[in-house]
């Protein structure tokens, strides 16, 4: 079985305007390199693709550890504005964090 | 504290307040032990000469539909009854969302919703939920009418019917130049014994 994000780090997800940010921290700061590793804007872009439409940004804060991932939803999918239940996008932190640290099979559940 | 740190930070290198521009890309965070940590690190530049301005606009109105099915073949049931509101809708609403949640509301955890790998992994139940977003009123609406005919003219067995329609007031934000920006303070004052 695949190590998942959620395996080794704990996610904090906040909104501005139609971006998500979503703060990736590991557990354990050994993790850390893994977690870039994994967490590219590409991936990230892929996996969350039913919400986040536009590009994704990823900034690192190599002393704290953590990475700050800038997420671009459609500019109509805004707070008030949203069709989505889940208006503000919280959730998405805790969709990620089921990718798995490898790229290839994951144990990613069919948008519906 | 991390969490909190970087929460709605779209860049740790320039974060803009009003009063500074903040770099957080060297801060660390230290356990002192006895629940106490130590924040270090952060440097600043100088304030921003534009400040945020967020605009609300009227953007319409968003229509919403729910219905729930249980039992065998409450996913297919519920896909059929949004692909009817679907067709039936057509372009009248301008965004539409069709989607489909649910784990427990209605068939409780006992035997009737207990062995999801007997049934191929389909969940006991699911709820429909359809939005959209129109121009007027009146087209929101019609999808909550559409919602709502499920009940009687939708796939079998249909229930806990919820609609809503309301005006959507959107916000966009932009900048101004500090040096426009006129302050002015107004003081509401209950009066005594109100």
């Amino acid at each position: 079985m695949s190590v998942r994000l959620y395996d080794v780090a704990h996610a904090r997800t906040g909104d501005k305007g139609n971006l998500n940010t979503i703060a990736l921290i590991p557990y354990d700061p050994a993790w850390y390199p893994a977690l870039c590793e994994a967490a590219t804007p590409e991936r990230v872009a892929d996996y969350l693709a039913e919400r986040i439409t536009g590009p994704v940004t990823v900034h690192r804060l190599d002393r704290l550890p953590a990475l700050v991932l800038v997420c671009a939803r459609a500019c109509e999918d805004t707070v008030t504005t949203s069709l989505y239940l889940d208006t503000h996008g919280k959730t998405l932190g805790s969709v990620l964090l089921g990718m798995s640290l490898e790229p290839g099979p994951a144990p990613r559940p069919e948008p519906g | 504290v991390t969490e909190q740190l970087l929460y709605e930070v779209t860049d740790p290198g320039a974060y803009l307040t009003p009063d500074v521009t903040l770099d957080m890309t060297g801060v660390a965070v230290d356990d002192l032990g006895g629940d106490r940590v130590r924040v270090s690190g952060a440097r600043g530049a100088a304030r921003p000469d534009q400040l945020k301005v967020s605009v609300g606009y009227r953007a319409g109105f968003r229509g919403e539909g729910e219905i729930s099915y249980a039992g065998p073949g409450a996913v297919a049931r519920a896909r059929l009854a949004g692909e009817v509101v679907r067709a039936r809708l057509g372009d009248a609403v301008g965004r539409l969302r069709v989607e489909v949640i649910g784990v427990d509301a209605l068939s409780g955890g006992g035997e009737a919703s207990g062995d999801a790998a007997a049934r191929g992994g389909e969940p006991s139940e699911c709820r429909l939920r359809v939005a959209g977003l129109a121009g007027d009123r009146s087209a929101a609406e019609a999808v909550a009418e559409e919602v709502a005919a499920l009940y009687t003219s939708g796939p079998s067995g249909g229930g806990g019917m919820r609609v809503d329609t309301r005006e959507v007031v959107g916000v966009l934000s932009t900048t101004i130049a500090r040096a426009d920006v006129e302050t002015e303070t107004v003081v509401f004052a209950a009066e005594e014994g109100a």
